[in-house]
């Protein structure tokens, strides 16, 4: 038999079968969970975020368009709760205006399957999230543990697409520098 | 195993609160509302820009201020000490509250925000346009000229009769050796004063009952006249035809904004 899709889901949901959240539960726990721990670093009650995160998926499912993709729009709903979190307890300061995302920047998409095995990459990342700023450790999280494409996150962020790949290839300089702290002897 | 049980939690935990009505889904029409409320308020901001951006050049061309900027460094001066920043500043907060509103929608904020700023830019531009060729300015200061406008109407009179120092627009009574009298819209006449180097229309001779703008430093009764230029104005137009016994000049022109 062919799963179902998340979107096929959702319909579902939105027609009255709310036994079939319980199957989008199970789908994105994990994702999410996985998520807030790396963009919160382990400082919030991830369990807690990640059930508010559920809770108003369903709340706003009729809100869902079932021709777009799910994922990127649970990932929305995440991303809001998480800076929320963020906002309360103040651990991060939040700009309100960012000039990334004002001037044009040229597209040159990564492939995330050409990291899949970049273990540094994502070491390196797992080791410095403390110290990279949420806008930039964001578009990493998304790219590299989540496999979103630059438009998803575009999506998620809503950030325009050209900003996101500043802001990768700006988070991952920044690993580097971050990185060679830790370990002088990393080329 | 704890992680298996963790998920069971979550999951059951959620179901629960849904089986109970803790959790309740929004209706459908939420979100249709929601999102024509979003579409009405960019329709709104948007129309207000245009408005108050077009009479803001209309107020402008009213006062002659406008005009200011044929004459130099010295007229574009004058013209930005006329500017009215706070009618300014408010469309500066609604472009923004534009900008913020319609970056809720993938077409905008999946793009830089200068392509969305131009594009508000773009659409000041057409709509100013647009509503200079309805000429709607034009008939609401009429309106309040003739008390006919009862909210707007204290708006267009304010607004339309200030003046401003070095900008003197009104009508010519008389034509002098040196100059001509001025009657403003307060009434008061003016004697003005030509040198060698004042900027004067190219195209024929101040007569009699010309409405104009001058510029020029005003000490007492006179003005030191640096440029005259033939312009129409609406607000407080019949009040001076009255005091000019019904006198009307040559038509002129102003720019309809």
């Amino acid at each position: 038999m062919v799963e179902k899709t998340d979107e096929e889901i959702a319909l579902m949901v939105q027609n009255g079968d709310t036994d079939s959240f319980g199957i989008l539960v199970e789908r994105y726990e994990a994702k999410l969970t996985r998520y807030a721990k790396k963009f919160l670093s382990s400082r919030e009650d991830t369990e807690d975020l990640v059930q508010n995160v559920f809770i108003k998926a369903y709340t706003n499912i009729k809100g869902f368009n079932t021709s777009q993709r799910f994922s990127p729009w649970i990932y929305r709903i995440a991303h809001n709760e998480f800076i929320n979190s963020m906002k309360r307890k103040k651990f991060e300061p939040l700009h309100f205006f960012d000039s990334d995302t004002l001037f044009p920047h040229p597209v040159a998409e990564e492939s995330a399957d050409d990291h899949v095995n970049d273990v540094d990459l994502k070491d390196s990342i797992n080791k410095c999230l403390d110290k990279l700023e949420p806008k930039y450790l964001e578009p990493l999280l998304l790219f590299y543990f989540e496999y979103m494409s630059y438009k998803d996150i575009s999506d998620i962020l809503k950030i325009p697409v050209p900003t996101v790949g500043v802001r990768i290839s700006r988070g991952k300089n920044l690993l580097q520098k971050y990185y060679k702290q830790l370990d002088p002897t990393y080329e | 195993m704890n992680k298996t049980k963790e998920e069971k939690s979550i999951k059951s935990t959620i179901l629960e609160k849904i089986k109970v009505g803790e959790v309740e889904m929004k209706s459908k029409w939420h979100f249709i509302l929601k999102g024509l409320l979003m579409a009405f308020g960019v329709f709104i901001f948007a129309i207000a820009i245009i408005y108050l951006f077009s009479f803001i050049l209309f107020i402008l061309a009213q006062n002659g201020a406008l005009f200011a900027t044929e004459f130099g460094f010295h007229g574009i001066g004058i013209f930005f000490m006329s500017l009215p920043w706070i009618l300014l500043l408010l469309v500066g907060i609604f472009v923004i509250i534009l900008e913020k509103l319609v970056k809720k929608y993938s077409f905008s904020y999946r793009k830089p925000i200068l392509y969305s700023i131009l594009g508000i830019l773009l659409m000041l531009l057409i709509g100013t346009f647009f509503v200079s060729r309805i000429g709607l300015h034009q008939s609401l200061s009429r309106f309040a000229d003739e008390d006919r406008l009862p909210f707007w109407g204290g708006m267009y009179r304010g607004y339309g009769m200030q003046s401003f120092s070095n900008v003197h627009p009104g009508m010519i009574s008389a034509i002098t050796e040196d100059g001509f009298i001025l009657t403003n819209r307060q009434g008061e006449s003016l004697i003005v004063r030509f040198n060698s180097g004042t900027n004067l229309p190219k195209d024929r001779d101040l007569q009699e009952g010309d409405s104009v703008v001058v510029m020029g430093e005003r000490l007492e009764d006179s003005v030191d006249a640096f440029g005259v230029r033939l312009f129409d104005f609406i607000i407080g137009r019949d009040y001076m035809y009255g005091m000019m016994g019904g006198r009307r000049g040559f038509p002129t022109s102003t720019p309809d904004f």
